[in-house]
This record gives C-alpha cells, sequence and structure tokens, in this order.
C-alpha cells in the first residue's frame, strides 16, 4: 500500500521577464483554478494587493478579516476547492484565525494567506508583526513562510494539493513583504509528493460485509466525509439497494434526502430521538466519514452499547481515537462502498435488516416524528424554518449561524443536498452565518442562499451587510431574534438552575433599521399569521432582505440529551412542547 | 504519573521544514501526552530525526496516526509497541500498522 509518489526535480528556468513576489504569487493562484478571494488590505500585504489589481482575479473586500475567512471557508465547502482569503500581517492575521479554524474542524479546503513583516525585522517586535505561522499551528493542515520568491510558485501549487487531498483542510501561506516585492527570473520547483488514497483494503472489506450480511439490526451513520469526497451517489445507491435505516451527523444532513422514508433524522444531543434510539438497540453500526464526536455520542461508554462497529474514513488518525471499531476501512469512501456491494454481490451475501427491526424503525419514525402544534401566541421558529426549506420545490442553501436556531435548522429544514446546508459544524463558531452565505452565493449565483441567524450570532459579523450591498450579492436573512443568547440561557435554566447570566439581549438595536441603513430591504414579523407573507416577501425577485423574527424568549430546543448522559436519556420527549415543562421543573 | 499512564518512546522521522519539529511537539501535548525527553538529531539531507519519550493514558499507536497526519513528518516508529493495540484491523484486514517489534505503518498522513 504505497500512498506516496516522492518525485524529486530540482529544476531552474529561465522565464520570460523577471516579476516580483507578489505577481508570482498571483499567477499561481490563477493556475490553482483561483477564480474569487475574499480578504483585507494592508501594510505588509500591500504589494499583494497591487498585483491583485488588473490580474482578473475578482477580490471581494469583507469589513472584517474574520468575514472574509468564514467567506473563504463555505466557498470552499461548496466548490470543493480551496477557499482563499488573504490578511494584511497582525491583527488582520490574527482575525483569519477563527475562519481557519473553522476550516480545520470541519475539513474544508482553504488557502488563507498572510503578508509579514519583512524578513530582516521578523522576531523584532515589528509594527504589526505576530508570530501567525505559530499561531494557527493547531489549526492548520499544514503552513509555509515563504523565504525563497523562486519557489512561490511550486510552494502554491503544494499548497492547494495539500488543501484539497485526501482529508482536506486549511493550509496558511504567511508572505513576507520583502518577498513579496523581490523580483526574478527564476522558478524553481520544490521536492513534490503526492498524497494517493490507500484502496480500500480487501479483508476489511470482505469482513465488513459478512457482519453487514449476518446482522438483524444494523444502521448507517453518514458522517460529513460523504459529501466532503463527494461520495454522495453511491451513499444513496448503497442504502436504498438494502433499504438500511439512517441517520446522519448534523454536517451530513442531505446525503439522504431528509423526506426520504427509512431517514431516520439527525442523531446525538439534539438530534431526533428516534435516530437515538436506533443507534442505541442496533447490533452492527457503520459510520461512513464520521468522527464520533462527543455531540453526536453523548456519553461514549454508554454509545451504541450493543453494537459491533465498523468504520470507515480516509483518515487513519480517526480510527479507535473514540470508539474502537471491530473493522475499520481506511480510505476513499465510494469506492470502499462499491466494493461492499461487489463482494455482497458476489457472495450472494447482502446485507440484511430483519422485519422486525424494519418495524421497529418505522414506528420509532412514527412515534418522534416532528409536531409542529406548539401552544402559545408567537412565532415557533422551527415550524418558520420548515416552511422556508419548502418554500420552493429546490431547497435554498442555507447558511447557519450558531446556537438554538441553528439547532431548529438541522431538525425541521429539508435538504436534498448536503451542499444545501452549510453549519459550524466542529468548531461551532457564532457569526458564521452572514459572511458563510456571501461565500456560498459567490461559488453558487444560480442558488437561492438564505442566512438564517440568531440575534447573538448576527452581531459578531453584521458589519458584512455591507460586503451584501456593495457587490449586490443576493442574499437572504432570516433573523430569528429572542433577545437572548438563547442556547446559553436553555442551559443555565436546565443546568444552573435559572440563574441567568449574560444572557439578555433585551435591549438589540431595531434590526431592521440596522439593514436597511445598510441598504437592505427589511421587514418584521412577530406574529404567525405573517409567517407566509413575509417568507414570499423574503424570497421575492427584489434583491438582497432582512426578514427579522421575533419569537418567545423562553423557547428552548427540544429534545436534548444532557451532557454526560447516554444517547437514549433525553429531555423534552416527544417533542415540542407537549412534555418540557415535566423536565424544567425535574431540574429545577 | 498516575497509575494509567504509560511511557512510550517514538522515533520520528521529519522533513527537515520550517516549524516541523514544533509541529511534532506540539501535537504530542495537543493529544494528551507528556514529554519526558526530546532529542533533536542534525540534519541530513532533507530529513531531520526526533527522539521523544511521552507518557500519557491513550494509546501510543493513535499517536503514531495523528503525528504521521502532519505533512513534515515523514513515517514514525514504536519501539517495542505492542501490536495489539491494533486490533481494529482483525478479522483478517491486512493493513494493521503493527508489524512485530517495530511498528511502523504503510499508511500515510492526508
Amino acid at each position: 500500500m504505497s500512498l506516496l509518489q516522492e518525485e524529486h526535480e530540482q529544476r531552474t528556468e529561465a522565464t520570460a521577464a523577471p516579476r516580483n513576489g507578489s505577481q508570482l504569487m498571483i499567477e499561481a493562484l490563477k493556475r490553482n483554478g483561483v477564480q474569487h478571494i475574499f480578504g483585507y488590505p494592508g501594510g505588509a500585504i500591500m504589494p499583494l494587493y497591487d498585483a491583485l489589481v488588473d490580474s482578473g482575479l475578482t477580490h471581494f473586500l469583507c469589513r472584517h478579516e474574520q468575514g472574509a475567512s468564514f467567506a473563504a471557508d463555505a466557498y470552499g465547502r461548496v466548490t470543493r476547492r480551496p477557499g482563499v482569503c488573504m490578511a494584511t500581517s497582525g491583527p488582520g492575521a490574527t482575525n483569519l484565525v477563527t475562519g481557519i479554524a473553522n476550516a480545520f474542524m470541519d475539513s474544508v479546503p482553504m488557502v488563507a494567506i498572510t503578508g509579514q513583516v519583512p524578513s530582516p525585522l521578523q522576531g523584532t517586535d515589528a509594527f504589526q508583526e505576530v508570530d501567525i505561522f505559530g499561531i494557527t499551528l493547531p489549526v492548520v493542515k499544514h503552513s509555509y513562510i515563504v523565504r525563497d520568491v523562486a519557489e512561490i510558485g511550486a510552494l502554491v501549487d503544494e499548497a492547494f494539493h495539500v488543501a484539497t487531498s485526501g482529508r482536506p483542510g486549511p493550509v496558511l501561506i504567511d508572505f513576507p513583504k520583502d518577498i513579496s516585492v523581490q523580483m526574478t527570473e527564476e522558478v524553481r520547483a520544490r521536492p513534490r509528493e503526492t498524497f494517493t488514497a490507500p484502496e480500500p483494503d480487501a479483508a476489511a472489506i470482505r469482513a465488513a460485509a459478512d457482519m453487514l450480511a449476518t446482522a438483524r439490526r444494523p444502521l448507517v451513520i453518514g458522517g460529513g466525509g460523504i459529501a466532503i469526497s463527494d461520495s454522495v451517489e453511491v451513499f444513496r445507491r448503497f442504502i436504498r439497494r438494502y433499504q438500511l435505516p439512517v441517520t446522519t451527523t448534523l454536517k451530513a444532513m442531505g446525503v439522504i434526502p431528509t423526506d426520504e422514508e427509512g431517514f431516520l433524522g439527525m442523531l446525538g444531543m439534539h438530534g431526533n430521538e428516534a435516530a437515538n434510539h436506533a443507534v442505541q438497540n442496533c447490533d452492527v453500526l457503520m459510520v461512513v466519514g464520521g468522527r464520533f464526536d462527543d455531540r453526536v455520542t453523548g456519553k461514549l461508554s454508554h454509545f451504541a452499547p450493543t453494537a459491533r462497529v465498523i468504520h470507515m474514513d480516509i483518515d487513519p488518525a480517526e480510527v479507535a481515537k473514540l470508539r474502537r471499531p471491530d473493522i475499520a476501512i481506511v480510505g476513499e469512501l465510494a469506492p470502499a462502498l462499491e466494493a461492499l456491494e461487489r463482494h455482497a454481490d458476489e457472495r450472494g451475501a447482502a446485507p440484511r435488516v430483519s422485519e422486525s427491526w424494519h418495524r421497529q424503525c418505522t414506528a420509532w419514525q412514527k412515534e418522534f416524528a416532528w409536531r409542529y402544534d406548539a401552544p402559545g401566541e408567537g412565532i415557533y421558529a422551527p415550524k418558520l424554518l420548515r416552511d422556508l426549506s419548502r418554500h420552493s420545490d429546490e431547497p435554498p442553501v442555507i447558511a447557519c449561524d450558531v446556537g438554538q436556531h441553528q439547532m431548529w435548522v438541522a431538525q425541521h429544514c429539508r435538504f436534498t443536498d448536503p451542499l444545501q446546508h452549510l453549519t459550524s459544524g466542529g468548531l461551532g463558531a457564532m457569526g458564521y452565518g452572514l459572511p458563510a452565505a456571501i461565500g456560498a452565493k459567490v461559488a453558487r449565483p444560480e442558488a437561492t442562499v438564505v442566512a438564517v441567524s440568531g440575534d447573538g450570532s448576527f452581531m459578531m459579523n453584521v458589519q458584512e451587510l455591507a460586503t451584501i450591498k456593495r457587490y449586490g450579492i443576493d442574499v437572504r436573512i432570516v433573523l430569528i431574534d429572542n433577545s437572548m443568547l438563547g442556547m446559553v440561557r436553555q442551559w443555565q435554566k436546565l443546568f444552573f438552575g435559572g440563574k441567568y447570566s449574560e444572557v439578555d439581549l433585551s435591549d438589540n438595536p431595531d434590526f431592521a433599521k440596522v439593514a436597511e441603513a445598510f441598504g437592505l430591504r427589511a421587514r418584521t414579523i412577530e406574529r404567525p399569521d405573517q409567517v407566509a407573507g413575509g417568507l414570499d416577501w423574503l424570497l421575492s425577485p427584489d434583491g438582497p432582505a432582512l426578514l427579522h423574527v421575533k419569537i418567545d424568549p423562553e423557547e428552548n430546543v427540544w429534545p436534548l440529551v444532557p451532557p454526560g448522559s447516554a444517547n437514549h436519556q433525553m429531555m423534552g420527549t416527544g417533542q415540542g412542547k407537549r412534555s418540557k415543562g415535566q423536565w424544567e421543573g425535574l431540574m429545577e | 504519573m498516575n497509575d494509567s499512564d504509560r511511557k512510550h518512546a517514538l522515533n520520528i522521522q521529519l522533513r527537515a521544514a520550517e516549524g516541523a519539529v514544533l509541529r511534532a511537539l506540539g501535537l504530542i501535548e495537543r493529544r494528551g501526552f507528556r514529554l519526558e525527553t526530546v532529542h533533536a538529531a542534525e540534519p541530513q539531507g532533507d530529513g531531520q530525526s526526533l527522539a521523544v519519550t511521552v507518557i500519557g493514558e491513550r494509546p501510543a499507536d493513535l499517536l503514531r496516526r495523528q503525528l504521521e497526519r502532519l505533512h513534515d513528518v515523514l513515517w514514525v516508529e514504536l519501539p517495542g509497541a505492542d501490536t495489539a493495540s491494533a486490533d481494529w484491523t482483525a478479522r483478517g484486514a491486512t493493513n494493521t500498522p503493527g508489524t512485530g517489534a517495530v511498528a511502523r505503518s504503510a499508511a500515510r498522513r492526508n
């Protein structure tokens, strides 16, 4: 299983005309297929911005570097090619860090370029100097400091390869100012190393096929790796062919259309109870491109207690990190699934789902189907989000922020493709939604893109309304406003005896006026009878708009696996408001 | 040192690149191990080797795979490693990382 091919080519070529480091950088970006860049200029990166003029690349000036990094993240998710962001040294670079960490946690291809003070000044505490290479070491897949102007082209080529190959991730290129203005006629190659994914191991495939063929209560968890590796069609065929019960992680919503029969919904802390019960009772659990995150497993020692586990992933370092599988298949997901199918065909040993297990899963689905008959006078956000995603035949791309609304989106929105759901899964970064919607719309101008945000999250990158206006990026915004940091309030209510600490946002600005001040259309609604009209208005072909939705500050996300509990110990069982009072009483 | 903690020796072969040593050592601490001894050899050509002993309760084989995911780590040896730690590849799988007294991976980083 040789996975690397190393070529050592040390060649020097004379180029047509001398160019500076910045021009070589732009050239290399273009050669790697870059069309769009999100960024913000400043002192140390001025030579690169100079070379950008008339380069043919389209640059989007975000109004904070964090916005640029989140936009690049979403662009990378949607295109599966690295989203590119750039910023100057010092504060520009540190402002990118949250977006880089976000891409790292969710395995998103990204190339981040930072200006750096001139090499002779590095290490002298120069103006706007920070060691961004050191700061980002824990959150990059790889990083470089450009030391040799002649190597820039090869270095950028390598950065793009590293960012996209195997398990994707962010790559940082720190670009000292003296190198960026240095002239050269030389182009030097670097020793080149190419990643090749391992072939699925034949013995592991055989063992997995046999395990599935002898299962009675099998279950599949679809993970984020399915979309990342473009394995959605193969995954669907596999699931449908054998009628396997299936659940997904937050990041994989849409790998099976959420309306499809047999789809149990998301699992985990705010998952559907049908999915959690199925996991806790299955006898063979096949995890495809997932990593057993703590929000998925609940109390790890109690997760899927009766199951033998098959774990498929491209990253060997995810195997047995948290749950030790019985069989690990390391490699690309699609070839592995195809090999499993082939093996089952050849041996006449298809994965089995017993009649009783099928009946049981169906019964759970029915019992725990979402309900929308919530009591109360106000707008029920889950229903509004459900209606939003069903407004057209083709669900919109939803770029989510982080908090209660994020969980409601995952629970209640319809997705027919995982790229319709952009969410900060691993990092859980508030402020992601609005700039992510910008990145998604730039990547897919033909798609309807909706940012769903909360009043806490929205204020973290509200300045990106100016980016939307400046470039006429047709993003629609649903702002769910409970005048609270709702998820924190919910946890304080449930797990801290109702003692509220710094969650009150009742002095929020008038969000409709804020949006209008940036030049967007805006409307506020607060009654259920305004929802249909509000969504029609928001999604009309009249350009960017914000629908400000005021909801009950006391609304909670149900059900919930309390921290440290097993996945079957869900609070708020039966969904909605039916039994929440009972749990809240218990916790107080 | 808790009862559950164990000491492991690792030989790490690095690309001799800026930050490579820091990357490897930083990862070891972030992934839950204490560094006890570190010896960095003089770089030989494009490579540099690093010998460390670490203490921790997590599996050393997992640490090996996490290190090998780094772009600048070429391979990692666990001299004297117990190959039973890789029992997830049981049932005939041949991608078992351990191959005897020296567990060296055939699998590479992503």
